[in-house]
């Protein structure tokens, strides 16, 4: 078993790297229907859709057309955990960018994404 | 252009065609809405959406002269650029003032803080820089 360094962490929409990012993270989650029923002492449960998000974060470029990003849902999401491990969404729709520039700082970008894939989230 | 990265010591913000003076930082935030698609079939797991509207906010702040220099309620064209140059690119697009706020601290300047929402299309292309 082996650590993961982040440096080695990559983020793609379809075939393409997003430059100069610094972190990731994806959220799952399941949505759950409650079974319980009287006569049970404990609460059960069934499962739904799965569904997820991701954020990317990073260093804002010049002459970079974020704002053609927005709202995309054709593509595929990759997140690399390194050069060999990686989730994949067939598709994910870009729900938010933030760029945000400070006298005391380099320019920052971060990107939110939305599942949009019927067979969920493949982990290579 | 090629992409690089910026320092925000260069970066500037304009309201109405006129620079905003003393600006500390500014950030702008876009979103997508979305709405579900998720149907019932037994091959279905995961979720699925269609984008919506997009839409968004902005802020600046600057350290206070005086008097506010953007009234809440206005709405005019506001570009926030990454660098001098316009090819630098930011965004532009006309913006309401949702409102501001002022703050002091023993420690330190007065700031102000405007707030916006962004009216229509946003744009990265600038025009109050530099060609």
């Amino acid at each position: 078993m082996a650590f993961f360094h982040g440096k080695a962490a990559l983020i793609k929409i379809g075939a393409v790297t997003i430059e100069s990012t610094v972190s990731w993270s994806l959220d799952v989650t399941a949505d759950t229907v409650d079974t319980t029923a009287m006569g049970d002492d404990w609460k059960k449960h069934e499962t739904g859709f799965i569904d997820f998000s991701a954020s990317v974060e990073g260093y804002a470029k010049t002459a970079r057309a974020t704002v053609a990003q927005l709202g995309v849902a054709d593509s595929a999401l990759v997140l690399y955990v390194d050069a060999d491990s990686f989730f994949t969404a067939d598709t994910a729709i870009c729900t938010g960018i933030t760029e945000t520039a400070n006298k005391d700082d380099t320019g920052k970008i971060s990107y939110s994404f939305a599942g949009n894939d019927s067979s969920g989230l493949a982990y290579t | 252009m090629a992409e690089a990265f910026y320092h925000g010591k260069s970066s500037l913000a304009y309201w109405n065609t006129s620079a905003l003076v003393s600006v500390t930082d500014w950030s702008c935030t876009l979103t997508a809405d979305t709405a579900e698609t998720t149907a019932m079939a037994a091959s279905n797991y995961g979720k699925t959406r269609l984008a919506g509207f997009n839409s968004g906010t902005a802020s600046v702040t600057c350290l206070a002269t005086g008097d506010s220099e953007v009234g809440e309620g206005d709405s005019h064209v506001l570009e926030l650029l990454r660098g001098a140059a316009n090819a630098l690119g930011g965004y532009a697009g006309t913006a309401t003032c949702t409102g501001w706020s002022f703050s002091e601290d023993k420690d330190g300047v007065a700031t102000i803080t405007y707030n916006f929402m962004w009216d229509g299309e946003v744009i990265n292309t600038v025009t109050e820089g530099s060609d």
